[in-house]
């Protein structure tokens, strides 16, 4: 049964902070030696305010040596992702066929069909490839030849 | 003529029937239905040089001539560092090296874990623990269910299907 506290501890690396994590998959496989959980097939995850949704999502985590504790590295979520992250003075709602986030970098890669949403600064943004830096609070964003990029500002009217 | 025929046809199908090996097979079956001990409503114990190592209680336990039956069971396993694991259910096979756990399986260590199931399979050899059944593990605040739960000590692996987890970080 150890094994089950194996499990648990490298699951538990996907909440570092002190609030709870559900996730729902119709699959999901994880292997200790290559610091690898994945969840396939309908994947919900809410921590908090935040939530993903996707049909494959990968957790690739690494272990702290002198701790003996396993972090998170990078997410990686793949179909039809759509997720909303709680920021304290927005909420951002993102959608792609591919979204990245890399924990150390705090850096999300959105990748193919890429969708942001500042919902509380009104602002779209649509490209194939959308970099959102929350170290820094920057975005940088990648069209294609046939796929401008397209940046939308709700602004309101006084008429 | 008549009488001919009939002679004729038992050498012919004597002789065909001389290559036939019949099995001793109901000598075998009853020889491994038949088993060596059983008790009813038992309680033994498997001891080590320091403590118990192992209770079991059930209230029919029955050893054949290569496996082991228990049911309504009750295994009470104690560990090196003072844990104690228990497992109950309603039928438990040993057979060399494979266990089989069936109806209302109950594993709890301490008072923090429980893990319930209707199923279990663990083979000591391969290491492999594995079921066809749903689940539901608790560690403290924590909740892990699904179904057919596969656990490989030997590589690592934990796979499983409709899993659900609500993890609290404070038990981890």
């Amino acid at each position: 049964m150890k094994y089950f506290f194996t499990f648990l501890f490298l699951i538990g690396s996907l909440c570092a902070d002190e609030v709870d994590v559900d996730i729902k998959a119709d699959n999901f496989s994880a292997d200790k030696s290559k610091n690898i959980i994945i969840f396939t097939g309908h994947v919900v995850m809410i921590k908090g305010a935040d939530k993903l949704h996707c049909d494959k999502l990968t957790v690739h985590t690494k272990l702290i040596e002198n701790t003996g504790k396993t972090l998170v590295k990078q997410y990686h979520a793949v179909g039809k992702v759509d997720m909303v992250i709680k920021r304290p003075t927005t909420i951002m709602k993102g959608r792609g066929d591919e979204v990245t986030y890399n924990v150390d970098e705090q850096v999300y890669i959105i990748v193919g069909n890429g969708y942001l949403e500042d919902v509380a600064g009104q602002k779209i943004i649509k490209g194939e490839k959308i970099y959102l830096d929350e170290k820094v609070g920057t975005t940088k964003i990648d069209g294609e030849k046939n796929k401008p990029v397209q940046f939308k500002l709700k602004i309101e009217s006084n008429t | 003529m008549a009488l001919r025929l009939f002679l004729l046809s038992i050498i012919i199908v004597s002789f065909f029937l001389t290559d036939i090996v019949v099995k001793d097979v109901a000598k075998n079956d009853s020889k491994e239905a038949l088993p060596k001990v059983s008790f009813m409503n038992s309680t033994m114990y498997e001891l080590n040089n320091h403590q118990v190592e192992k209770i079991v209680k059930s209230k029919q336990a029955i050893q054949y001539e290569s496996k082991d039956e228990l049911k309504d069971a009750v295994l009470i396993l104690r560990g090196a560092k003072n844990t104690t694991d228990t497992i109950s259910g309603k039928y438990m096979k040993r057979e060399n090296n494979a266990y089989e756990f069936r109806k209302n399986i109950v594993f709890t260590r301490g008072e923090d874990m429980q893990l319930k199931t209707e199923s279990l399979n663990y083979n000591d050899t391969t290491g492999i623990v594995s079921n066809n059944d749903y689940f539901v593990f608790n560690f403290q605040k924590s909740l892990f269910s699904g179904k057919k739960l596969y656990i490989s000590k030997n590589d690592f692996a934990i796979s499983g299907q409709q899993a659900h987890f609500v993890l609290n970080e404070k038990d981890l």
